[in-house]
């Protein structure tokens, strides 16, 4: 049973394991008995489009194939990518409203571990969904689910992995970024072995994964110590079977959920914990959120929000809903973090590689502008790789966003009260006594009150 | 798929500076050698086609690689028994009979990599390809020997990694006037205003680079000379951010290493068109560039360098474009150039790797003459690699 948190806890809490937390529902978790437990549901439904159905796209993606002539292709691509923008539309907007915080919070996490890019929504749907679904259960499931799913197969060339010609992609990236982490006690000749026994993966014509035997190699293979005729599952059991796994993973899971810095001792405790329960996921977690040192006052407000953390704040809590669908899109690339893009297999920067003195000014201006409905200056670069005839006029606009902000609505969830202020609930940092200042001179009504907050460097924390 | 190393930024800076690796301590945060030189990096973003930039047109295999693509007489400026401009760099042809520009060919790395967003991150951080790193060339030397982030300044909206360092990154600012007003407005310029005190934490972080972009605006917004210049750059974003940074160099600005970039160049499709209108573009900016450089005394103490992220197919598609290749030429503009003219022996279209160009010259050792000779700081730390410097100044 979790101890019971006070207001400070149960905003840190949420800052890390979901989105923040408004006054009105601070107050009814302060209320409720296990604030903690509320955040690990015993059940996550699959999150579904709303303008076509999962067929759907699977059948456009099959018609697609099968068109060679290009003027008929094209109204399929237009759709195609509609698809797409839309199904990026969908999982933020999951992020955002999503009734389990932490359901959400960890599919993030885990699109960061397993990067992976993605073009096809069909894949990208199914891709989202055994992260949400499987990214608080049993490690080893949600490892064979995403090495199976059409979209990192697509991503990793797995289905290029041959018998004859292995493609060794798949396999040292499972190793250096999935498991193991760098160098830890595997070389080249160690990959290649391993790439072996993942030959014969590959999906069939319904992006389902599919085992074709007559690619598979089923001879010895020799690794880490290891000998036999493994498969890949073979190999994820030997992997996990490894304490480094366990070790690779707490670190990276308390980098994100804790401190930018790591302590040891702390990392160490959530290793064994996770490598204990056999890599289940949902004890590791409750294991950190329940640990002294995770609410240590030094901790609070450590971190440096994410860009797809800073946006879903803004959407979630401001009820924010541009009137242009491709807007939050727009905007996740201006912050250089856009769902099913990571910049490459390693996932996304951290913490202060996400700031430099333009990046920093943009993120500060950008809630009251949003907020206020005026005009955003955009700008990202061109991503070629992903459009070749991308235009650059496109990647340089000023758009005003039509937020329709109902205040008195925000004014039910973000208010003052006897036990906490606005700054308490918003930032989890104390203003610097020069901005305090400066906030105490601000006019006293709620909407320039929030305004001010969200524009200081503490929203900026989480 | 070759091995590679992640070097992330988090593992090599800790919290506070003292315990920042020794390489970086190396002249810290005071290039002692530093006698004002400039260097303005143009990147031109798309991989350029350099077979239809500097045309070996005596060579049969350029014609018969590109039947309809090669250049006819009357599209191309001949300023070699073997080689010829594409005509719409003329005003760059007029830079080159000054003898202000050296002509590097056959540019690249080993084992190319023909993504854009991979082959522009190793020609911005110098890594080798089989390197993932977090950091880039221009902000290492910032790290290293600049005490400002307005020492860097990529004239744009968004900071490239080739000026993120460890401990500094550049500024991105199209126009300083037009970023105090948008960005240091409101609340976020009266927050900026603190002087205090701060601690390491990312708190205080934060405070540190807003101050530093308030410092920089002010810095770049007082040495923006605006005097009505005589000479007309193209008024698209790229000629005007190469008339900020002139203006800039002309005020006197502090900023040692200027990047801007022009995008385009990924010519799949219909090349000859697209690629001449950028061509020219380009050529008008950097003509107009030098024009107001030595107007204001300043051409002297700047070197432009021009590159792409990769080059293209010797051969043409069946689209009338090309698809993406590897060594390309790269252009280094200024006033004492070591060889000014054809840097060295043209592309080899006989012996091929997959039909692309194969390098003769690392780029690196084109960031390492131009660290070494032109700014006086040694390059094997900031590029973490031991190349000789190719000698251009």
């Amino acid at each position: 049973m979790a101890p019971k948190l006070n207001a400070d806890q149960l905003l840190h809490l949420y800052a890390r394991a979901g989105f923040g937390l408004s006054t009105r529902r601070l107050e009814a978790l302060l209320d409720a008995t296990d604030a903690l437990d509320a955040l690990f549901p015993k059940h996550v439904d699959k999150m579904l489009p709303n303008w076509t159905s999962a067929a759907a796209m699977l059948a456009l993606r099959k018609e697609l194939d099968q068109t060679k002539d290009p003027q008929q292709r094209e109204p399929l691509r237009i759709q195609k990518r509609a698809n797409q923008r839309a199904t990026q539309n969908l999982w933020f907007e999951q992020m955002a409203l999503g009734e389990h915080d932490l359901v959400e919070k960890m599919a993030l996490f885990w699109h960061g571990h397993f990067a992976c890019r993605t073009l096809e929504s069909y894949d990208a749907l199914n891709y989202t969904n055994i992260l949400r679904q499987h990214g608080l259960g049993d490690f080893k499931t949600l490892l064979t689910k995403i090495s199976q799913s059409a979209a990192m197969v697509e991503f990793l060339h797995l289905s290029k992995n041959k018998k004859r010609q292995p493609n060794e992609d798949f396999a040292r990236e499972l190793c250096e970024l999935f498991t193991l982490g760098r160098d830890q006690g595997y070389g080249e000749a160690d990959i290649k072995e391993i790439a072996r026994c993942f030959t014969g993966w590959t999906i069939d014509e319904n992006r389902a994964f599919y085992f074709d035997e007559a690619q598979h190699d089923f001879g010895t293979k020799r690794f880490m110590g290891n000998d036999g005729h493994y498969s890949g599952e073979d190999v994820f059991t030997i992997l996990l079977e490894n304490k480094q796994t366990a070790n690779f993973l707490a670190r990276k899971l308390y980098v994100y959920f804790v401190h930018p810095v790591p302590n040891q001792q702390e990392v160490q405790a959530l290793a064994d914990v996770l490598y204990e329960s056999n890599y289940h996921l949902e004890t590791a977690m409750r294991f950190l959120f329940s640990a002294p040192w995770f609410y240590a006052p030094h901790n609070m407000g450590a971190k440096i929000k994410s860009p797809l953390e800073l946006l879903v704040g803004l959407r979630k809590h401001f009820d924010l809903e541009p009137l242009g669908k491709g807007s939050w899109i727009l905007l996740q690339r201006s912050l250089d973090q856009s769902l099913y893009a990571p910049p490459n297999v390693g996932g996304w920067p951290s913490d202060r590689d996400w700031i430099d003195a333009s990046r920093l000014a943009f993120r500060l201006q950008l809630p009251q502008l949003l907020m206020n409905n005026a005009e955003v200056q955009l700008a990202f670069r061109e991503d070629y790789d992903a459009n070749p005839m991308e235009s650059s006029t496109g990647t340089r606009q000023a758009r005003r966003f039509n937020c329709t902000v109902d205040w008195r609505r925000i004014g039910e969830f973000f208010y003052e009260t006897d036990a906490f202020g606005l700054t308490h609930v918003l930032l989890q940092k104390p203003l610097r006594p020069e901005t305090e200042q400066l906030y105490k001179q601000v006019p006293r009504d709620l909407t320039s009150r929030i305004l001010f907050l969200v524009s200081t460097p503490e929203y900026q924390l989480c | 798929m070759n091995r590679r190393h992640f070097l992330k930024q988090s593992g090599l800076v800790t919290a506070g500076t003292l315990l920042a690796p020794a390489f970086l301590q190396q002249g810290w945060g005071n290039n002692l050698n530093y006698r004002g030189k400039k260097v303005i990096i143009v990147q031109l973003s798309g991989g350029n086609d350099g077979l239809n930039t500097i045309v070996p047109f005596t060579n049969d295999i350029y014609h018969r690689s590109r039947p309809r693509l090669a250049l006819r007489p009357d599209e191309r400026i001949a300023f070699d028994p073997d080689f010829a401009f594409n005509k719409a760099l003329k005003p760059f042809a007029e830079l080159y009979d000054r003898g202000y520009i050296s002509i590097i060919n056959n540019v690249g790395y080993p084992n190319p990599n023909r993504s854009h967003f991979r082959s522009m991150d190793i020609w911005h951080t110098a890594s080798g390809s089989d390197k993932i790193w977090q950091s880039g060339w221009v902000g290492r030397y910032l790290d290293a020997y600049c005490n400002h982030a307005y020492n860097g300044l990529e004239v744009d909206a968004t900071l490239s990694l080739a000026l993120k360092g460890h401990k500094l990154k550049g500024i991105a600012m199209e126009n300083p006037e037009q970023f105090r007003k948008a960005f240091l407005a409101g609340p976020v310029g009266r927050i900026a205003q603190q002087t205090d005190l701060l601690n390491e934490d990312n708190q205080g972080y934060l405070y540190k680079i807003l101050r530093s972009a308030r410092e920089g605006a002010e810095h770049l917004a007082a040495h923006h000379s605006t005097r009505t210049s005589q000479t007309d750059f193209p008024s698209t974003p790229f000629g005007q951010s190469l008339k900020t940074i002139a203006e800039l160099i002309g005020g006197e600005a502090e900023t040692h290493v200027y990047y801007a970039s022009l995008s385009g160049f990924d010519t799949h499709a219909q090349q000859r068109g697209a690629q001449a209108r950028l061509l020219s573009e380009y050529a008008e900016g950097v003509a107009a560039l030098v024009a107001e450089l030595e107007d204001s005394g300043h051409f002297d103490d700047t070197l432009i360098f021009t590159f792409s992220e990769f080059g293209r197919r010797v051969a043409q598609n069946a689209s009338n474009g090309t698809d993406h290749g590897a060594a390309n030429n790269a252009f280094l503009i200024g006033k004492n150039l070591k060889h000014p003219g054809l840097f060295n022996e043209g592309p080899n279209l006989a012996e091929l790797n997959r039909g692309d160009l194969i390098h003769t010259v690392d780029f690196r050792g084109i960031y390492a003459g131009i660290l070494e000779q032109w700014l006086g700081v040694s390059s094997k730390v900031i590029l973490q690699h031991d190349i000789a410097p190719l000698s251009i100044v």
